[in-house]
């Protein structure tokens, strides 16, 4: 059982931050707007957990940016946020007028490129960290209940696998969108982010 | 270099894939450009293979999109979204239409395993994005329209209830949906009906130093005005406001669409304008137009809902003005007869317990003995909507009760319904108490003449009887005779006088009724005369009775028609001077028959005539001539007249030319052709009849006189003193006449009367009660306890003669 310490905790968060204010300034270039990142809020739990950890702020129907990606270390990632939220989200961006998300492929768009862009930031961070290549899939929305999008993760993982949960809160105009960022990944996967994070720790000490 | 990619399908990506393909190396330089990419953007593969791609494309750097590469070459996919980006390439047509909507996907190109550049496709969803804003275009239209009826909502209450006034429902208007009409200027005119000038009533984003300028406009001037004037919306656009010079002053705010609209009135006319401006559009949507037209009807009808309102609350308020100043109660009542209102003055009656007096709780406060009537005639009042009127007595705050007048009328709703009652009760309690006090003194008044008239005609009964002994038995003495004669005509004048107080007094008690049956005015005219003949031949007066035939039948009451008479004649004899004329003429007119009696006297002045038949009413200077007389003769005449349903007129050429009275009454009958004359019955011809009389009277001296005049007529008399007596003197002598005064000690006359007539030699005597009482009831009881004839002192000689001379019953006109 791979546990995430106190120390290991604030070594992902210190991460996550970098790649949050890289996808900051990512977004905000590309969309003359400025978006701001708020510092992520870490946990990690079982996969079979994940449901009833993201259940008290997700609820109904959800839009997820799913991207698989693969290398060394290997797994799924995600952007999960609810209905609304990702509605509010994609006409703050563009401000155009909202239609339901279900007929609206190109506020679907908006969520998935920023999506893409999140989670291509935080998994760099990982990648650079490992000094692995790691690779991306292009992502795609999904609209679903939160359970089937859990079970279709644990039912996709081959061995026992863990799930890091990342709070996101998006700040742009006044206003703000909190989204989840689930990143999925193996034992072996996960022991080797964890032994990354403990020599990165043992580098920053010493630097 | 060339794509590495399997020939079949590099062959359908570059030749017939629905979608863009190009690849670049590391260096980002195009390495393959499909034939879809040559045709939609216009490049061809030869001019773009080998060049740098952000040479090709600068703005890609600008656009910050070559971020997207560089991730692309770090392994990273990234998406290019429509929304957020448009387009990765543009298209160099030269046409601005021609503004692609691409959504494009750049990858790492990665060859066995090894990162050798990008590739990216891009999807032409101009269409898609077309459909959408097409949507968007709808959802927009729904979503505004939304916000509108929202709007109205928000407004409906303040424009609604009426309960702002102008200026600040304005502002409320400006506040509530200048925003969503990205109004920041709005303007609200009042009309003046009598000058035509616009007042600003309320007004959004004109600074307070600028609004001194638009405060009034005169019609015509700048829109507003031109609004006013035409009674039509009118609508400018940016190009209309900078060349119409009308808009000179929104210009000078930059405003550069505008909207004016009238309040028209519900009922025709125009009560001001409505007009919003903005700075932020070019135009307002015929939308938005049609809006403000539905709110400035709304602004409108609040107006003049206002209007109606105001004019209400004033006149409530006036209406409490009036009723507060009056000095009587007022109230108004709901239609079924509760009270809803009541003004200052009750609680100044009833005290602070007068907040009681709401709903029903106004019978509290009426007297118990009045409540009953009070209810009910309230309760019809309310059930018909009759006018409900009378007295009443209130509960004071100390208790007290006092009389009121009250008048309550009903108002009506243009349908007929009672809407509500209003009433007004004045305090008549002093008013009251003194007619009550008034009414009590005129009944002892009354009282008190009955009994005077009654008491002073007991002494005329001996003096009328002695009189007929003294004429019987003639001295010869030529003085005595013509001082007894002078002594008979003033005792039968001063009989006279009391019937007539006596009348007066049962008239004005409303005792006095009349005993119609069917008469001769003949005979009435004939008896009068008799009546009047001494007065008239005792002031030498010539009397011309003309047209008085047997054929005129009247329904009267023939004691009181020959009283008229009697005293028309009587009158007309002491109001002329000695050796006068005097005229009685009978005419028949239509619907009845006109008695005229006429004089030569003195005549009367135009100014007393038309109060000649009040009581007392005596011509002044007439006391000093006629030798006396109370006043009444006429008064009486009128109202026995009245009584009959004739009318009785008088007419006069003024003084010293005479007078002449017209009695008009109906004629009913025809004269019934079997009837027999009354027996014409005098001293001279009665003769002497022996009977057996028995007189009992407790007066000796009336007693006594009237035994001398019966003797005189050859009658066997006994004479008693008391009811004893006249029984046991009955029982002794069986007479065949008895005369019995009533009011006798011990055995009074019914009780006599009463034990005679159940004897068996009692039961074929006539018995007479002789008595001061003549009244209906008087009679009634007379007849009860068995008499025959009830007979009123003094009695008149000539009746004593017809009832001695009569064998049987029949004396007509004595009961």
């Amino acid at each position: 059982m791979v546990i995430l310490s106190d120390e290991r905790r604030d070594a992902v968060t210190e991460l996550l931050n970098i790649g949050f204010g890289r996808a900051a300034a990512s977004l905000s270039a590309l969309t003359n707007a400025r978006v701001e990142l708020l510092v992520p809020e870490v946990q990690m739990c079982r996969i079979e957990e994940l449901g009833a950890v993201l259940r008290p702020h997700v609820s109904g129907e959800i839009a997820s940016v799913h991207q698989v990606f693969s290398g060394p270390v290997a797994g799924d990632a995600l952007l999960v946020l609810d209905r609304s939220s990702a509605e509010i989200l994609s006409q703050l961006l563009t401000d155009e007028i909202l239609l339901p998300l279900a007929v609206d492929i190109s506020a679907r768009e908006v969520i998935a490129e920023v999506g893409n862009i999140l989670l291509n930031a935080c998994l760099g961070v990982f990648g650079n960290l490992l000094h692995v290549q790691v690779t991306f899939a292009v992502p795609s929305v999904t609209l679903d209940a939160l359970e089937a999008v859990v079970s279709s993760l644990v039912i996709g993982s081959e061995e026992l696998s863990h799930a890091i949960v990342v709070h996101a809160e998006f700040r742009l105009k006044d206003s703000g969108v909190t989204g989840y960022l689930v990143m999925v990944l193996g034992v072996s996967s996960i022991e080797r982010l964890m032994a990354g994070i403990d020599t990165w720790m043992g580098e920053q000490q010493r630097s | 270099m060339s794509a590495p990619v399997p020939g079949m399908l590099a062959h359908w990506l570059t030749e017939c894939a629905d979608q863009g393909v190009f690849t670049t190396d590391l260096d980002l330089r195009v390495t393959s450009w499909n034939t879809w990419l040559e045709r939609y953007t216009g490049r061809s593969a030869d001019s773009v293979v080998g060049r740098p791609l952000v040479e090709l494309y600068p703005e890609l750097a600008e656009r910050h999109l070559d971020l997207l590469y560089r991730d692309a070459l770090g392994g990273h996919g990234s998406i290019v979204s429509t929304a957020l980006h448009r387009y990765l390439l543009p298209i160099e047509d030269g046409s601005p239409d021609s503004e692609p909507s691409q959504r494009a996907r750049i990858v790492p190109a990665i060859v066995n395993g090894e990162l050798v550049g990008t590739v990216t496709v891009i999807d032409d969803v101009s269409e898609r994005v077309a459909a959408e804003r097409q949507l968007r275009r709808q959802v927009l239209i729904e979503h505004e329209a939304r916000t509108r009826q929202a709007l109205l909502l928000k407004l409906t209450d303040a424009l609604l209830t009426g309960r702002h006034d102008e200026a600040s429902l304005g502002r409320l208007v400006f506040e509530t949906i200048g925003p969503a009409l990205d109004a920041d200027f709005g303007f609200n005119y009042r009309l003046d009906q009598t000058s035509r000038m616009l007042t600003l009533v309320a007004s959004i984003g004109v600074p307070p130093t600028l609004r001194d300028g638009v405060t009034q406009l005169a019609l015509d001037q700048a829109f507003c005005g031109a609004v006013a004037a035409s009674e039509q919306p009118l609508m400018a656009d940016t190009e209309c406001i900078n060349t119409d010079p009308r808009g000179k002053f929104v210009r000078s705010f930059g405003v550069s669409a505008y909207a004016c609209h009238p309040l028209r009135s519900p009922n025709g006319g125009v009560l001001g304008t409505l007009s919003f401006g903005s700075t932020r559009r070019g135009h307002f949507s015929d939308e938005d137009v049609a809006f403000l037209q539905t709110v400035s009807h709304f602004v409108a009808l609040a107006w003049e809902r206002r209007r109606v309102q105001e004019a209400l609350e004033s006149s409530e308020e006036r209406f409490r003005t009036v009723a507060n100043a009056a000095p009587a109660i007022v109230y108004v009542c709901s239609p079924g007869g509760e009270i809803t209102f009541v003004n200052e003055k009750w609680f100044e009656f009833a005290g602070p317990a007068g907040d009681a007096v709401f709903g029903n709780g106004w019978a509290g406060f009426i007297h118990p003995d009045d409540l009953g009537p009070v209810a009910a005639q309230w309760a019809h009042c309310c059930a018909t909507g009759e006018p409900f009127d009378g007295e009443v007595r209130y509960r004071r705050a100390d208790g007290a009760y006092r009389w009121h007048m009250f008048r309550v009328l009903p108002e009506r709703a243009t349908d007929g319904s009672i809407r509500a009652w209003y009433g007004c009760s004045v305090d008549a309690h002093e008013a009251k108490l003194a007619e009550e006090a008034l009414r009590a003194t005129a009944r002892q008044k009354d009282e008190f003449i009955a009994l005077l008239a009654h008491e002073l005609r007991n002494p005329l009964a001996p003096i009328r009887s002695s009189m007929g002994v003294m004429r019987a038995r003639s001295t010869g003495d030529e003085v005595v005779d013509r001082c007894r004669e002078i002594v008979d005509r003033q005792v039968a004048q001063m009989s006279r006088l009391l019937d007539d107080l006596l009348d007066v007094s049962r008239l004005s008690r409303g005792k006095l009724t009349l005993k119609p049956e069917t008469v001769r005015l003949s005979d009435v005219i004939e008896t009068a005369v008799e009546t009047a003949h001494p007065l008239i031949d005792g002031r030498g007066h010539t009397l011309h009775v003309v047209g008085s035939d047997r054929t005129i039948v009247l329904d009267a009451d023939k004691a009181r028609l020959t009283q008229v008479f009697a005293n028309l004649l009587n009158n007309a004899a002491k109001y002329t001077e000695p050796g006068g004329r005097i005229d009685l003429v009978v005419q028949r007119v239509e619907s009845g028959v006109n008695v005229t009696v006429r004089d030569t006297g003195m005549g009367i002045e135009a100014d007393l005539r038309p109060r000649i038949f009040e009581m007392f009413s005596q011509a002044r200077h007439a006391r000093d001539t006629s030798g006396g007389g109370l006043g009444i003769g006429l008064a009486l005449a009128q109202r026995l007249v009245e009584m009959h349903d004739g009318t009785i007129d008088v007419q006069s050429q003024g003084p010293g030319h005479g007078s002449e009275f017209i009695v008009h009454l109906p004629v009913t009958a025809v004269p019934h052709a079997t009837e027999s004359a009354r027996p014409q019955l005098s001293r001279e011809t009665a003769g002497l009849v022996r009977r057996r009389v028995l007189v009992a009277d407790d007066n000796a001296d009336a007693a006594d006189t009237l035994a001398m005049f019966l003797e005189d007529l050859g009658c066997d008399v006994r004479t008693v003193y008391d009811g004893n007596a006249a029984l046991a003197e009955a029982e002794r002598f069986r007479p065949e006449l008895m005369l019995l005064d009533l009011g006798m000690p011990g055995l009074n006359g019914q009780a006599v009367c009463h034990r005679v007539r159940g004897e068996s030699w009692g039961a074929d005597a006539v018995i007479v009660a002789i008595t001061g009482w003549g009244q209906e009831a008087d009679r009634r009881r007379t007849k009860i306890a068995g008499f025959d004839y009830h007979l009123v002192k003094p009695v008149e000689p000539d009746v004593l003669v017809q009832l001695v001379r009569s064998k049987h019953r029949e004396v007509s006109g004595l009961r």
